[in-house]
Formats: C-alpha cells, sequence, structure tokens
C-alpha cells in the first residue's frame, strides 16, 4: 500500500490535513503533527485531540480517515485513505511530532514564512495516534494526474 | 467571542497560505484536498476553483455539505467555513473574473494554458468557527495601508499637474516615498494596437520605457483587457503550484506558451491596477513587493484612488493640449559646428523608426516622428502643437483620433531613454519642440 514512493514522500517537510468519516452535519478537517509508516499497509498519524477532538471521536467509533500530504516545496501530493484505530501517544511519537514541528517550521521559514504562524496549526497537546489499514492511495498533485489511483488494498 | 462575518475574512482570501476542502463520497468516505482559490462572492456566499479535483466536484453533487479551513496570512489564525454547495458555473460575470485573474496570475509565470479554469463552484456559508488557537500574532514587519490622511494630500498634487509627464512621475514618486513601494511601473494603453507601453518607472535596473504587454496577457494585460484590478500576494506560491503542474504535463504545451515575469524577480506581491477615466482604460499602473501580502483590500482600494486621480489628470491634459495657442514660428537652432549626420531609417510596412540604427518606436508614434522631421527639413520648423499635428495627420488616420499626448509622451520617453541625437522638448501645453543634434538623412525602405 504504501509503495516505496510514498514512504520517501513521508520523510520530507509535508503538510498533513486530514477528514474523518463522521456522523456530523460537514465533513470534519484537522492537521497531523506527524506521520509514519511502519509496516507497507499500515500509517500512524499523530494529531492533537483537544484541536480536533470530533475526529478523534469518529476515529474511536471506527471510522474511516483521509489524510492528505503536500510536499511544501513543490505541491507534490499523496492522499491515503483507510479505517483508523485511536491509541494514546508514545514517547516515541512525542519525539516524531517534535521532530515535524522543527521541520515544516524550517520548511515554511525558507520561503519567508514566520515560524510563529506556522505554530499556530501545528501546534496542540492530548497528542494521539492514529493507526490507518491503508485501502487506497492516490496521486493528488494539482495537475492532470490528480487523482489517479496509486495503490489499492 | 463574536462569530466572525466573511468580510473579517478578506486576508484569508489572498491565496497567501492554501485554503483546504472536505467533502463526502456518497458511502461517507471522506475526501480532503488543498485549494487553488476561494473567493467571496457575498456577505453568504464564496467561490471556489478547483481546477483538478474530480473526486471534490463528484462528491458534492451526492452531498452537498462541504467544509473548508482558511488561514490568515497575518495571524496564522484558522476559521473553519461549513458551507453548502450550491451551483457550479462555466461562464458569467463571476466566473470571467475568476478565469481572467487565474489566467493572468498563471501567465505571469508563463503558466497560463496549464492552469485554465474549467469551471467554479457556489456554496453558501452557513457557520464560520475560529480553530482553537493558542495565540495571536502579528506578522512581524506587516504592512501598514495608507490612510486617508495619505491620500487627500497625493489626490490633489496629481490634479495639479499640467503636462502628463509630471503626472506619471508624480504618481510614481507618491507610491515610492508616501506608499512604501519601491517597484512601480506606468503603461499606457494603444487600444488600436491591442497592449500596453511602458512609460515611466521606479525602482528597476532600467526603466523599461517602450516596453509592450498584449492585452490580456499577465497581470498587466489582464487588468488592461477586463478593467479591473488583479494581484497575486504571494507569487512564489503560484510558482510552487505552477510548477506541480507543469511536472505532470507536457512540456512542449507549457514551453510554447512561456511569457517573462517583468521587472523585479524577487516579487512575493504584485498588482496591476487599471487607470480608467469614463470607462475607457487609459493605462495600468503596475506595482510590486518583496512581501508577501503587500496589496491587500485597503492597499488596492488606495491605489486605484490613485490610478483613477491619474486616468484623470491625463484625460485632462489631453483635452487641454489641443486647446492650446499655435506655436509662435521660430527659427530652428543653428546647425553644431561638429555637424553629425543623424541616419533616420523609416519602414513604411510597420512605420518602425531607427536612429543611428538603433530601434526607437513604430506605429503611429514613428509616423508621427517622421512627419516632425518631413517638416523640419522641409519648412524648417522645430515648434509643434498637438491641435497641428491632429489637423495635418488626422485624415491620413483614422486611428490617430485618440491618445496623441500618451503617443508623444510615449516618442519623448524613448528618445531620452536611448540619449538619441533626436529629442522632443514639452515647451508648455500642447506644444513641442524638435531638437536635432546634427543632420537628418532620411531613408525609406
Amino acid at each position: 500500500m504504501i509503495t516505496s514512493e510514498v514512504a520517501a514522500h513521508l520523510d520530507g517537510a509535508i503538510m498533513i490535513i486530514m477528514s474523518s468519516e463522521t456522523e456530523s452535519d460537514w465533513p470534519t478537517i484537522g492537521r497531523g503533527m506527524g506521520v509514519r509508516s511502519r509496516e507497507p499497509d499500515h500509517l500512524d498519524l499523530i494529531f492533537s485531540s483537544r484541536d480536533f477532538p470530533q475526529i478523534a471521536r469518529d476515529i474511536s467509533d471506527g471510522c474511516r480517515l483521509a489524510v492528505t500530504l503536500s510536499r511544501l516545496q513543490d505541491y507534490i501530493t499523496y492522499q491515503v485513505k483507510g479505517s483508523a484505530t485511536l491509541v494514546d501517544a508514545d514517547a516515541e511519537d512525542t519525539a516524531l511530532t517534535e521532530a515535524y514541528r522543527a521541520q515544516l517550521t524550517a520548511g515554511f521559514e525558507a520561503m519567508g514564512v514566520p515560524a510563529q504562524l506556522v505554530h499556530e496549526w501545528i501546534g496542540g497537546t492530548g497528542l494521539v495516534r492514529a493507526v490507518i489499514a491503508v485501502s487506497e492511495v492516490y496521486n493528488q498533485t494539482p495537475g492532470p494526474r490528480a487523482g489517479t489511483i496509486v495503490a489499492r488494498a | 467571542m463574536m462569530t466572525p462575518r466573511l468580510a473579517d475574512l478578506a486576508s484569508c482570501f489572498e491565496g497567501v497560505i492554501p485554503s483546504v476542502i472536505a467533502t463526502r463520497a456518497a458511502d461517507g468516505m471522506p475526501n480532503i484536498s488543498y485549494l487553488s482559490h476561494v473567493a467571496m462572492v457575498d456577505d453568504e456566499h464564496v467561490a471556489l476553483s478547483n481546477q483538478f479535483f474530480a473526486k471534490t466536484a463528484a462528491n458534492i453533487r451526492s452531498d452537498p455539505h462541504a467544509s473548508v479551513l482558511v488561514v490568515c496570512p497575518r495571524t496564522g489564525r484558522q476559521y473553519q467555513l461549513a458551507l453548502t454547495w450550491q451551483r457550479s458555473a462555466e461562464h458569467g460575470v463571476l466566473f470571467d473574473h475568476m478565469a481572467a485573474h487565474l489566467r493572468a496570475s498563471s501567465a505571469q509565470i508563463g503558466m497560463a494554458d496549464v492552469m485554465r479554469l474549467r469551471a467554479i463552484d457556489i456554496f453558501r456559508v452557513e457557520t464560520i468557527s475560529p480553530f482553537a488557537a493558542p495565540s495571536e500574532h502579528q506578522v512581524p514587519g506587516a504592512y501598514a495601508a495608507p490612510t486617508l490622511n495619505d491620500l487627500a494630500p497625493a489626490l490633489r498634487d496629481l490634479s495639479a499637474q499640467t503636462d502628463p509627464a509630471g503626472v506619471m512621475d508624480l504618481l510614481l514618486s507618491l507610491i515610492r516615498d508616501k506608499f512604501g513601494y519601491r517597484y512601480a511601473m506606468v503603461l499606457l494603453n494603444e487600444p488600436d494596437r491591442a497592449l500596453v507601453t511602458a512609460a515611466a518607472s521606479i525602482g528597476y535596473g532600467q526603466s523599461g520605457v517602450g516596453a509592450e504587454v498584449p492585452h490580456g496577457v499577465g497581470l498587466i494585460g489582464g487588468a488592461a483587457a477586463s478593467a479591473r484590478s488583479m494581484r497575486i500576494n504571494d507569487v512564489s506560491r503560484v510558482r510552487r503550484m505552477g510548477g506541480a503542474v507543469v511536472a505532470t504535463s507536457n512540456e512542449d504545451e507549457v514551453a510554447s506558451r512561456r511569457v517573462a515575469l517583468p521587472g523585479f524577480p524577487q516579487a512575493m506581491s504584485q498588482i496591476a491596477v487599471p487607470m480608467s477615466v469614463q470607462g475607457q482604460v487609459r493605462g495600468v499602473l503596475f506595482v510590486e513587493s518583496p512581501d508577501r501580502l503587500a496589496f491587500d483590500n485597503q492597499a488596492a482600494a488606495a491605489l486605484e484612488m490613485l490610478a483613477q486621480q491619474t486616468a484623470s489628470a491625463l484625460a485632462l491634459n489631453e483635452r487641454l493640449a489641443d486647446e492650446a495657442d499655435e506655436p509662435h514660428a521660430s527659427e530652428p537652432p543653428p546647425p553644431a559646428d561638429d555637424q553629425h549626420i543623424i541616419e533616420v531609417l523609416h519602414h513604411p510596412f510597420d512605420h518602425s523608426i531607427f536612429v543611428d540604427h538603433v530601434y526607437v518606436i513604430k506605429g503611429v508614434a514613428g509616423q508621427i516622428l517622421m512627419h516632425m522631421l518631413d517638416q523640419y527639413r522641409q519648412a524648417g520648423r522645430a515648434d509643434f502643437s498637438n491641435r497641428e499635428i491632429r489637423v495635418s495627420m488626422g485624415t491620413a488616420l483614422p486611428e490617430f483620433k485618440d491618445n496623441l499626448e500618451t503617443r508623444l509622451l510615449l516618442l519623448r520617453r524613448r528618445l531620452d531613454e536611448l540619449e538619441l541625437p533626436i529629442r522632443l522638448h514639452h515647451v508648455g501645453r500642447g506644444r513641442l519642440r524638435l531638437e536635432l543634434r546634427g543632420e537628418v538623412v532620411a531613408t525609406n525602405t
């Protein structure tokens, strides 16, 4: 599922946005604070349950999650979808979010965006980890190939 | 906390920080992507352009509820908009405006056709909710928009100018000294040639006088063709987004449509403001800044006021110049001791003029210069009036009736810019004096 190309993409400075399958009237939107793939068919996503409580509740109810990962420097983008489960973040997850914040802040600063603005989007407490059983991966880079399937379970 | 209104979020729609849209398929599967443009339609509606993402378009037709996340580029504060899809539009005033802006901003970086807008989706805004944010910041060094106290004397000074060159030079110095923008140019409209021509500039290494931008090309050409202001408040984002599209497109298609970015390569913000009076575009004011979000709504409004006042002053000068007295006959200046031969080459097929092998100008302005040189050589005349030129040349050139002052000004500026031995001097309202620093030998080819 997570191809080598997508796995390499996870290591770059990427913006992470997510939306959960939900009973709410309107779709949810949240921001992630770090991703990793330990196994080819799973994606770990760390986010703040305080900032995005509805998404945390939806995942606890066994929802499907869509996560879009867009590289800062060139907008190369993938969208990963699949069913998710929720666990508390551990020390390794916390270290991952700290590295992520530093990497993304540096990336934005290189483009002239002040660090304090970036921290507004990727701060937050009550870290949790969504473990996504990846069922679909799409190319979502703006352009004629946007929406094409990269991998499917 | 008060619920924000859509108008309070104006800076979020400047395209500096990418917006996000989430939708759902009929089976509930979410979809989330970045958006290229969100535009405020009115107090209750927004329009989204989503050129590439068919899934989003399909989802809103089965479930019209969508959420959009926008970010204030000044504070970083985020807002979630709960939207209900109303309709799509592939034409109409709003579509045309968004398409023209997208085309112009894409052309500005040489990617006009790959970013072509196909449709827009119009949504009703149901609620606006601020995201949790730990603090509120202002971007350090954020641009301070000009106040009415800045504008009033600037407008007064512009209206006092009696010479078109003075109007444009004053406009540019006001923009630099009072408004803090260091890179700007004024381009004058030539409707019969469907282009605008640079007549004055500040901040650039070269003045660029005589440079032409066709109507409809880039921000400048877009503003001239549509008579509406066009701006980009994060050029680098447009460039990165465009780069991603190009990387996944047919390269030949892109290369053949490349348009060079004018002027200032480090520009982060650019704005092109039409200078219009009584429905006619007389030119375009183009301003650039190395800062992001340099042209918010307030700054754009101030520049539009300056541009309108400039257009009015130019139009009034044009009219008054025609009413000026005939020039008194004067003796041509004596030839210089060190007699220089000035070689003038005229190509009648496009009326292009070369002086001492240097290209000067073409079209109607070229014909005017040849007319003056002929009068000088045949009748010894060095002084001319707008009225006389119009009468002498108007019959032969039906398209000549408009913009005489503009054409004369461009001709004067071009001769000065190139430091040629032929010059035109403004010697009073509607009056010009031809100065030749040598003997003209003209050839028609």
